[in-house]
C-alpha cells in the first residue's frame, strides 16, 4: 500500500440558517508516499474545504456529512482530539494564502517555533530552526527569528510559514492557495521553493490552486474539482493536453489560450 | 494619432506614519506616459510600482504633486481648480470612466442593477429608457437583460459583478476606460470571458484603453502599447512587438516567472527574480532595480536612469542597456535569466 | 417565524406602547392629576388597579399618562438627534476637515463632564417645560452619534462604489445622499432607537429628581413618590412605575441590538 492518504467518499456540507449546502460532494482521490498532488478548481469548487477537512480544522458550522480519511492507516475523522493534535502540525502540516494572518502576532517568530517544539512534547532545537531556515533561503535567519512576523515582507513571511510547517518533519504537507493574492514574482519564488521542498525534504504535498500554471509546475498528479465533486484526475500530460470531462477541457482551453495567446515567443 | 492623455515627469508622494513620525512614501517618481487614441495602454506592475497611483491621476480623482497632466489636450490642473468651462468639464469627466479591481466591493450593495446603470444616464440628464438598459446589459454579455435588472450585487457571481461595471462605465460610451486589475479577483475561465468582451467592445465602441494589471497572460493578448513599472519609476515602454525584445531586466524577469500551463513546466527549472521589491519608504539614489539585478554596477547604484528612447515605440531606462544586446538578443536574455540562477546558492 | 423572533417581539412591543401612549385617554380610568385624600395610599384594588399614591392619585392612569410623555419625549428629542446627527456627522466625515476635527472636540467635551449633571443644569435654567426637556436632551445626544455615523462613513467613502461615483461624475451632495445614506441606515435606525432608550431614561431621572414639566405625568416623578410611599409600606407606588420604566428601556435597547444583528450579515 503505496498511498499515504486516502480520501474516500468525503462529502461536507455547511449550514446555513436552516439550509445544509453540499460542498463537496462524494469526493475520492489519494496521495502516495513521496507525490505532490495538485487540486486545481475555481471558487467554489470545495477545494479548499477538502483540504481543511483533512486536518479537522473546518469552521464550526460545517458538517462531514460521511466518508473516511485514512493518513497512514487511520481515519482521520474518527480520531479523538488528543490522537488528532499530535498528528496535526508534526505529520500533517498546513499552510495557507495569507500567512500573516495565520501567524500570532504577538510572538516573535523565534517564539513561533518554540511554541511549535513545546506543543509536541520536545526541546527548543536552535540549530535546526536556523538550518531549516537556512535551506529555505530566508537570508539573515537571525534578524528574522527576532523579528515580528508583520516585520516582515510577503514572501518572507510565507517563508517563515512554511518553515513553521516543516519543522516537525511532517509526511505530507498541505498548501491552501499559497500564491493567490501574491505579486507575480514572488508567486514564482514560493512555487520555486515549494518544488525545493520537494525535492529536499522528501515530504508528500498537497497543493490547491486555481491556477493552472502553478498545478502544471509542480504537480505529478492532477484533479479537478468542480461543484463539489472530483471531474477527473490525471497526471499533467493527460489533463493539460487530453482532458476527458467537458468542464476540464473548458478549464484547459481558457488556461492555454491566456498564456499561449501571448507567450508563445517565451518558453 | 491623437493623443488623449499625456502625463509629463509626475510625482506623487504620500505621507505614512503619525504626528511625530510621518514619513514620506514615493508613488511615483517623475514618470511619463502617453495614451494614444485607439491603443489599448496596458501598465504593468507588481504591489508598490505606483500602477494604481497612476490610474487614479490619469482617472481624475488625484492629482499629482508635481508634474503636468493633460487630458484631451486640456490642462488637469484646470479641471481640478475648476478653471475650465462647465461644457469641457463635463466632457472630459464623461469620457474618463473606469472599471474597478475588486467586483465586490465596486457595486453599491443597496441598489439594484437597474439603478446602477441608471446612474450614468441621470448624472448627465441624458433621457433613458428600459430598453437602453437591457441593452447594455446584452452588450457586456448578460443575457437575457431583464433577469439582471432587478437583482442586488449580493445575489450574483464575481463574473456577473464585473460586467455589470464594465457596463457602468459604458454606458454613455466613453473615450477611454480605464481599468485598474479587471480580471484579478476572477476564476481563471471567467478572466477568459472578460477578456474577448473587453477585446469585443473595443472593436465595436471604439474605445481607449488604459489598462493596469500585472497578468501577464491579461496584458500579452489586449495590450497595444505596455508601460512596465518599478517602485515608481517607468523602466520601460514598448508596444506589442518590441514586448518580444524587451531589454530592461526587470521587464524580462517578470515575463519569464510567468508559469505556463504546460506538462513540460514541471520538469523546467522554474524561474524567479530573486529578492524583494524595495520597501515603499526607501527613497534611495540611482536605478531602484539596482538591488536586484545582475548588470548593475557603480553607476546604476549613484544615478538614475532616464527613459531613453531605443526604437519606434521602444523606449528604456537602464544605463546598462547596449544597442548589440538586439544583434543577439536571445543570448542576451539567457545570459541575464543564467546570472540570476547563479544568485540562488 | 417573523413576529416571534426577537426583532420582531421587539418591534410588537415597541408598536403597543406607542398605541397605549396614544390612546391614554381613552384607556385612562380617571385623570391621573385629580388628588383624593381620602383614597391616599390604597393597595392595588379592583377601583385603583395599581393603587394610589400618598395623594390618592390612581398610579394607574399615571403609569398610562406617563407612557405617553416618555414616549413624547424619548420620540421626538431622539429624533431630532440624529436629524442633527446625520448631517454632522455626514459634512464632517465626507468632507473632512476641520468639521470632522470640531466635531471631534465637541464630543470630547461631552464625554469629560457628566451628560446628566449638564442636562439637570440646562432644565433648571431654561424652566422645567417639556418643550425645553426634549431640546436639551436632543442637544446632548447629537455629539455621540455624529461621532459614530462619521466613522462609519469615513470607512464608507474608501469603498470603490463610491471611488466609482466619483469617476461617474457625480456631486459631493448626490454622492452622500444616494451612495453613502442608504449604506448607513442600519446603523441610524440603531442610534435612532438607543437614543429613545436613553432619552426615556433622562427623562424618568428628570421626574425622579423632581424637574419634570408638571403638566405631563413622568413615571420618574411618581417613584419620587414612592422613595417616601415604601417607608409607610406603599410598595405598589414602587413597583409599577419601575417595571413599566424598565419595560419602555429594554424593548428600544433590544430593538436597538437586534436592528444591528439583523442588518449585519446581509451586506457581505
Amino acid at each position: 500500500m503505496n498511498s499515504l492518504l486516502e480520501i474516500n467518499g468525503l462529502s461536507v456540507a455547511y449550514k446555513i440558517g436552516k439550509n445544509l449546502n453540499e460542498v463537496v460532494k462524494d469526493v475520492t482521490f489519494s496521495v502516495d508516499i513521496g507525490e505532490t498532488l495538485a487540486i486545481v478548481g475555481e471558487s467554489g469548487s470545495g477545494k479548499s474545504t477538502v483540504a481543511l477537512s483533512i486536518v479537522r480544522a473546518l469552521p464550526e458550522n460545517a458538517i462531514i456529512t460521511k466518508g473516511s480519511i485514512f493518513f497512514e492507516g487511520k481515519d482521520l475523522l474518527k480520531l479523538d482530539l488528543k490522537s488528532l493534535r499530535y498528528i496535526r502540525g508534526k505529520d500533517i502540516s498546513i499552510i495557507f494564502q495569507d500567512p500573516l494572518a495565520h501567524l500570532n502576532p504577538l510572538r516573535k517568530v523565534k517564539l513561533l517555533f518554540k511554541d511549535l517544539f513545546n506543543d509536541h512534547g520536545l526541546e527548543f532545537d536552535l540549530q535546526r530552526v536556523v538550518e531549516l531556515l537556512n535551506k529555505l533561503k530566508i537570508p539573515d535567519p537571525q534578524r528574522v527569528l527576532d523579528a515580528y512576523p508583520y516585520q516582515l515582507s510577503g514572501g518572507m513571511a510565507q517563508r517563515v510559514f512554511i518553515a513553521l510547517a516543516l519543522a516537525m518533519n511532517p509526511r505530507l504537507l498541505i498548501a491552501d492557495e499559497p500564491t493567490s493574492a501574491l505579486d507575480l514574482t514572488i508567486q514564482s519564488q514560493v512555487v520555486k521553493l515549494l518544488k525545493e521542498v520537494k525535492k529536499s525534504f522528501k515530504v508528500s504535498m498537497i497543493i490547491i490552486t486555481h491556477d493552472m500554471g502553478v498545478a502544471a509546475s509542480i504537480a505529478d498528479r492532477i484533479v479537478v474539482m468542480h461543484n463539489g465533486k472530483v471531474v477527473e484526475e490525471g497526471p499533467p500530460e493527460e489533463i493539460l493536453i487530453q482532458p476527458k470531462s467537458d468542464y476540464t477541457k473548458n478549464l484547459v482551453i481558457s488556461a492555454r489560450r491566456l498564456y499561449e495567446g501571448g507567450l508563445k515567443w517565451i518558453s | 494619432m491623437d493623443i488623449l492623455i499625456e502625463c509629463k515627469n509626475i510625482k506623487k508622494t504620500y505621507y505614512v506614519g503619525g504626528l511625530l513620525n510621518r514619513r514620506p512614501v514615493r508613488a511615483l517618481n517623475e514618470v511619463s506616459l502617453e495614451v494614444e487614441e485607439g491603443r489599448t495602454h496596458c501598465i504593468v506592475g507588481e504591489s508598490g510600482s505606483g500602477k494604481t497611483t497612476l490610474a487614479r491621476i490619469i482617472a481624475l480623482i488625484e492629482r499629482p504633486d508635481e508634474g503636468s497632466v493633460k487630458v484631451f489636450g486640456h490642462d488637469a490642473l484646470k479641471y481640478f481648480e475648476g478653471d475650465l468651462e462647465e461644457g469641457v468639464r463635463k466632457f472630459i469627466r464623461r469620457n474618463i470612466q473606469m472599471v474597478f479591481q475588486d467586483p465586490y466591493s465596486s457595486l453599491n450593495p443597496r441598489k439594484k442593477v437597474a439603478d446602477i446603470l441608471a446612474k450614468p444616464f441621470k448624472v448627465y440628464n441624458i433621457d433613458y429608457d428600459k430598453e437602453r438598459i437591457k441593452e447594455l446589459l446584452s452588450s457586456v454579455g448578460l443575457t437575457p437583460p431583464e433577469y439582471y435588472l432587478d437583482k442586488y450585487p449580493h445575489q450574483l457571481s464575481g463574473g456577473q459583478r464585473q460586467r455589470i461595471t464594465i457596463a457602468r462605465a459604458l454606458a454613455l460610451l466613453p473615450k477611454i476606460i480605464i481599468l485598474d486589475e479587471p480580471t484579478a479577483a476572477l476564476d481563471m475561465t471567467i478572466k477568459e470571458q472578460i477578456l474577448n468582451l473587453l477585446i469585443n467592445l473595443k472593436k465595436n465602441y471604439n474605445i481607449t484603453y488604459v489598462l493596469i494589471s500585472h497578468e501577464v497572460p491579461i496584458i500579452t493578448n489586449i495590450c497595444d502599447d505596455i508601460t512596465v513599472m518599478y517602485h515608481g519609476n517607468v523602466v520601460e515602454v514598448c508596444d506589442h512587438n518590441t514586448l518580444r525584445t524587451a531589454v530592461h531586466p526587470y521587464t524580462i524577469g517578470l515575463l519569464s516567472s510567468v508559469l505556463i500551463p504546460n506538462p513540460e513546466s514541471r520538469f523546467k527549472d522554474i524561474f524567479a527574480i530573486p529578492g524583494e521589491p524595495p520597501s515603499q519608504i526607501t527613497s534611495a539614489s540611482g536605478c531602484v532595480f539596482a538591488p536586484r539585478c545582475p548588470l548593475a554596477s557603480e553607476i546604476c547604484i549613484k544615478h538614475e536612469p532616464k527613459l531613453v528612447e531605443v526604437s519606434k515605440r521602444h523606449r528604456v531606462a537602464c544605463h546598462m542597456f547596449d544597442v548589440r544586446y538586439f544583434d543577439d538578443y536571445e543570448n542576451y536574455r539567457k545570459s541575464l535569466i543564467e546570472r540570476w540562477r547563479g544568485w540562488y546558492l | 417565524m417573523r413576529v416571534l423572533d426577537p426583532l420582531g417581539i421587539s418591534i410588537v412591543l415597541a408598536i403597543l406602547l406607542v398605541a397605549v401612549g396614544v390612546s391614554a385617554e381613552w384607556l385612562a380610568p380617571y385623570d391621573p392629576f385629580n388628588t383624593r385624600m381620602f383614597r391616599s395610599l390604597q393597595p392595588p384594588n379592583s377601583v385603583n388597579l395599581m393603587g394610589t399614591d400618598q395623594l390618592g392619585r390612581d398610579i394607574f392612569s399615571w403609569v398610562i399618562y406617563g407612557i405617553r410623555t416618555s414616549l413624547l419625549v424619548g420620540l421626538t428629542s431622539a429624533t431630532l438627534s440624529i436629524i442633527i446627527a446625520i448631517s454632522v456627522g455626514l459634512l464632517a466625515g465626507y468632507r473632512g476637515g476641520m468639521m470632522g476635527g470640531l466635531l471631534m472636540r465637541m464630543t470630547d467635551v461631552f464625554l469629560s463632564i457628566p451628560r446628566f449633571m449638564l442636562v439637570i443644569v440646562a432644565v433648571v435654567l431654561l424652566t422645567p417645560k417639556i418643550v425645553n426637556i426634549i431640546l436639551v436632551i436632543a442637544s446632548f445626544s447629537w455629539p455621540e452619534a455624529a461621532r459614530v455615523i462619521r466613522s462609519e462613513i469615513l470607512s464608507i467613502k474608501e469603498r470603490e462604489y463610491v471611488t466609482a461615483a466619483k469617476v461617474l461624475g457625480l456631486r459631493d451632495l448626490d454622492i452622500m445622499l444616494s451612495e453613502i445614506l442608504p449604506n448607513i441606515t442600519p446603523t441610524i435606525l440603531s442610534l435612532w432607537t438607543l437614543v429613545i432608550a436613553e432619552a426615556i431614561l433622562t427623562e424618568a431621572a428628570l421626574g425622579f429628581l423632581g424637574f419634570s414639566d408638571s403638566n405631563f405625568p413622568s413615571l420618574g416623578m411618581m417613584l419620587m413618590m414612592a422613595k417616601n410611599a415604601i417607608f409607610v409600606g406603599g410598595w405598589w407606588v414602587l413597583l409599577f412605575p419601575s417595571i413599566v420604566i424598565i419595560i419602555l428601556i429594554l424593548t428600544f435597547n433590544l430593538l436597538s441590538d437586534k436592528l444591528i444583528e439583523r442588518f449585519s450579515p446581509k451586506l457581505r
